[in-house]
């Protein structure tokens, strides 16, 4: 074979194995779509049915981009070593400067670390957070007032996003809440959060929810907020996790990297029947947890995750509706153990779990309400997609 | 839809490149034609047919100018000609400069329109120009085949962000190619090489100077604002030759052979030498259809002042429509005419260390211009460079780490210094290219596909 003849073969199969690579990734995604993308803890982006409004706005091109996105070949893997070496990059300078000033504030892919391991958001301006608050407190006061015979109840939660920790300057979300929905005081609480103190001994270090400590004095001020004694933990908190990544970490793609303990109080709560979106269920696996038979841990895994419609069944006794958002994960079977029957809906989900749009009137008349708990952080009492219809 | 898409990368080009199984020239053609036209629409559903117009009127203005010509109606072929030119560029001005002179022109109670710009729409619309510029000028033949003009305006591989083809380049390849496997070995490595500057390079840089004006020039001193002017120097270099790079890459793929549109312009030791140096396709022609028509220098010097800052104008006015673009422009022409007229001679003196760095500063300069639209940003960081003041309140923000180790290699590349480097044409230096090539490809998929990155934080599927 001459040399220039060896030059094409060469030159041939380059060209050939990367066009048959990348058709391979096309093939996939058209024939054999992964149905879930593990490392991105969601379901996998697939090819979207063409129609033609779809292509004029393009959303059928944004479609096929995310699911090549998801589908391509070894797609998972390349995402993975990027984020590791990106990340371990990032993590050294951070380290560095970390160790060299430990109260200086980092920024990091748009979070803020604190105390060389506190990982935060940045906080939110009055600006943004203005016009969607005053729409939803309009919204919440005309519902509040349209069932006088209905006894409300408001647990706000503040976060890092409520606070400018280097100034002290706070967003007031509570106070404005305060202000302008019809509760007396007695029915509003806060949990708040004034300094870097209370967010690192309140909140995950790698999370955006509250840790064993917050959500326990959460509990116990939703508690005293609903007129119930609340429950004392059985012992200390016991480690399940010596090296657990929350929520933020997986943003960053950098859980290997940034890992704290994950602690939770034992408690003593009654037997309930659970019903998870109209089905027979479980919430959580706690009870696995303790019990060392559970190993996927996250905030969501071992206090139950974000569901349309989940009740708790404790026999006789008043019932709760809890209209709430992720934070109430933690406490909510902590607060079902006090009533009756307990509902917690997440108005994020409700309508695609239970086939149907949620009407307050209509679900505190079929299901017997006494009370309503509305609770959750500045995202809850902002965002359109918790909007309450009556 | 752009060439460091998954899109482009997984779907578009393999199935482009199946293209060349058909041999037969015609219907090889007629399948990029589609194809191009399937590229521009993927971004632009809309105003592919806009384009289609616009060549269309081109195609049309040629055919009747041949005829015209032919029974010596020289008058009416001119109007001809100068109507088809006002109406291509009366489509570029309405899309791209109406919305900025209604604003302008606001006090007078005007209101804009509130057009979008159709993507690509300066490159065609000049490509387009200089077909019927260069046909009535008798410098090429009349095309007479609608869709083959269509291919050449819409080829996607140079449709979006250039390099300007004239026709004259491609006009001969269009019905006579030959495309060996060589070619499309050397173009697919002249591909990856402007994949890899894209997304290797401008994209990582990038994060330098985005980080920095975001942060404001309270939490970054002047040093670091320099250092955003660099960077931002590297990312447009990086993202506009990459790009081109590609264009130059895909077309040799199928067949076609484009001028180079930059020839390492950061090693420039003046900023005349600059401008032979970048976007040479955006300058030449800008030479050839402005300045030279207007007179060039071969007229009075108040004429050939006057014709230097008119072209400098309109290729800062190409690039956008805001003042910004004007400034930096006529910023150009200024520093051009002062070179030209006084400084050029005490520069050919000084050492070449001392031109570099006279250039490089000027040029940091003009990008700053360039990158911050919002006047009182732009003068604000400007400001703040010729300060040297320190940041009042520091920021810490290691997410720039990454961007600034990639500014070392990026460093490199910008010289000619792997252009040394020469293997041969052995197979022994194939192998060795198509190895680093594909290794290359891998990492630039890798930076590709991980841009899509999207956990979902909650627990629940």
């Amino acid at each position: 074979m001459t040399k220039k003849r060896i030059c094409a073969v060469l030159n041939a199969a380059m060209i050939l194995g990367v066009v048959l690579f990348l058709l391979l990734g096309l093939a996939r995604a058209i024939l054999r779509p992964k149905a879930v993308n593990d490392y991105e803890n969601r379901t996998a982006n697939q090819l979207p049915v063409f129609t033609l409004s779809g292509w004029l706005d393009g959303s059928f091109q944004q479609g096929v981009e995310d699911a090549l996105g998801d589908q391509a070949p070894f797609s998972v893997t390349m995402k993975k070593y990027y984020n590791d070496m990106d990340n371990s990059i990032k993590y050294k300078a951070f380290t560095m400067v970390s160790e060299a000033d430990p109260a200086q504030m980092v920024i990091y892919e748009g979070f803020r670390i604190y105390g060389g391991d506190h990982i935060a958001f940045a906080p939110q301006t009055w600006e943004e957070v203005e016009q969607p608050l005053q729409t939803r407190a309009q919204e919440l006061s005309s519902v509040i007032s349209a069932h006088p015979e209905t006894d409300f109840h408001l647990y706000y939660i503040e976060h890092e996003t409520d606070v400018v920790f280097e100034t002290g300057e706070k967003l007031g979300i509570y106070e404005y809440l305060q202000e302008n929905l019809p509760l007396s005081t007695d029915k509003m609480g806060c949990f708040e959060v004034n300094d870097l103190s209370d967010f690192h001994s309140r909140f995950y270090r790698t999370d955006h929810h509250w840790n064993w400590e917050g959500s326990y004095l959460g509990y116990q001020e939703a508690a005293k907020l609903l007129g119930v004694e609340p429950l004392v933990p059985t012992g200390e908190p016991v480690l399940m996790s010596s090296s657990f990544s929350g929520s933020k970490v997986q943003l960053l793609g950098s859980d290997n990297l940034f890992v704290e303990p994950f602690y939770a109080y034992p408690f003593s709560t009654p037997d309930m029947t659970v019903t998870v979106n109209g089905e027979p269920g479980t919430y959580g696996l706690q009870k696995e947890f303790f019990a060392g038979t559970a190993s996927y841990l996250t905030y969501g895994s071992f206090y139950g995750g974000d569901f349309g419609e989940v009740i708790f069944d404790n026999g006789e006794g008043e019932n709760l509706l809890i209209l709430g958002e992720s934070y109430d994960n933690a406490i909510v079977q902590l607060l079902a153990s006090h009533f009756g029957r307990t509902h917690s809906v997440d108005l994020r989900h409700y309508e695609t779990a239970m086939g149907q749009p949620f009407h307050l009137a209509r679900y505190i008349e079929e299901n017997d309400i006494d009370r309503v708990l509305l609770i959750g952080s500045n995202g809850f009492f902002t965002n359109e997609a918790f909007a309450l219809e009556d | 839809m752009v060439f460091s898409s998954q899109t482009f990368l997984f779907a578009f080009l393999p199935l482009a490149l199946l293209c060349l199984l058909i041999k037969y020239r015609p219907v090889q053609n007629a399948l990029l034609l589609m194809a191009s036209l399937l590229f521009y629409a993927w971004g632009e559903p809309k105003n592919v047919v806009l384009m289609c117009l616009a060549a269309g009127l081109a195609w049309l203005g040629g055919i009747v100018e041949e005829k015209l010509a032919a029974r010596g109606k020289m008058k009416a072929r001119k109007a001809v000609y100068l109507f088809t030119v006002i109406v291509i560029l009366g489509n570029l001005f309405v899309f791209k400069y109406l919305n900025f002179f209604c604003e302008n022109l606001a006090f007078l109670g005007v209101s804009s329109p509130d057009i979008a710009l159709p993507i690509g729409i300066s490159f065609y619309t000049f490509q387009i120009l200089s077909y019927v510029i260069d046909l009535h000028n008798g410098k090429i033949s009349v095309q007479r085949n609608y869709f083959y003009l269509l291919m050449y305006v819409s080829f996607f591989p140079q449709l979006i962000a250039g390099p300007i083809v004239r026709y004259e380049t491609i006009e001969r390849e269009i019905l006579e190619r030959n495309t060996t496997v060589s070619d499309m070995a050397e173009g697919f490595r002249r591909f990856v090489v402007g994949l890899a500057k894209k997304l290797l390079l401008a994209n990582q840089v990038a994060l330098v100077a985005e980080t920095i004006y975001a942060g404001g020039t309270a939490a970054y001193g002047s040093g670091m604002y320099w250092l955003a002017a660099v960077a931002y120097a590297m990312q447009i270099y990086f993202d506009f030759s990459g790009y081109s790079d590609m264009a130059i890459g895909l077309g040799r793929m199928f067949g076609f052979h484009f001028l180079e549109n930059f020839n390492y312009p950061y090693i420039s030791l003046s900023v005349t030498d600059f401008w032979r140096r970048w976007h040479i396709s955006l300058s030449t022609w800008f030479r050839d259809y402005v300045y030279i028509p207007l007179g060039g220098n071969r007229t009075s010097k108040a004429k050939w002042l006057r014709n230097i800052l008119i072209v400098w104008a309109l290729t800062g006015f190409w690039h956008g429509a805001s003042w910004n673009f004007v400034l930096w422009g006529l910023y150009y022409g200024a520093l051009l005419l002062i070179e030209k007229l006084w400084l050029g001679k005490y520069l050919e003196k000084c050492p070449g260390v001392i031109r570099w760095l006279y250039c490089a500063v000027l040029v940091c300069i003009g990008w700053v211009m360039f990158n911050l639209t919002d006047f009182s940003k732009m003068l604000e960081a400007l400001g703040h460079m010729f300060a040297f003041r320190a940041a009042t309140v520091p920021q810490v923000d290691v997410s720039m780490v990454p961007g600034l180790l990639w500014m070392l290699p990026a460093a490199v590349a910008c010289t000619p210094i792997g252009k040394k480097v020469q293997l041969g044409d052995g197979p022994a230096a194939t192998a060795i290219k198509n190895g680093v090539c594909i290794v290359l490809f891998a990492i630039c998929l890798m930076f590709c596909i991980s841009a899509s990155f999207n956990p979902f934080i909650y627990f629940r599927f």
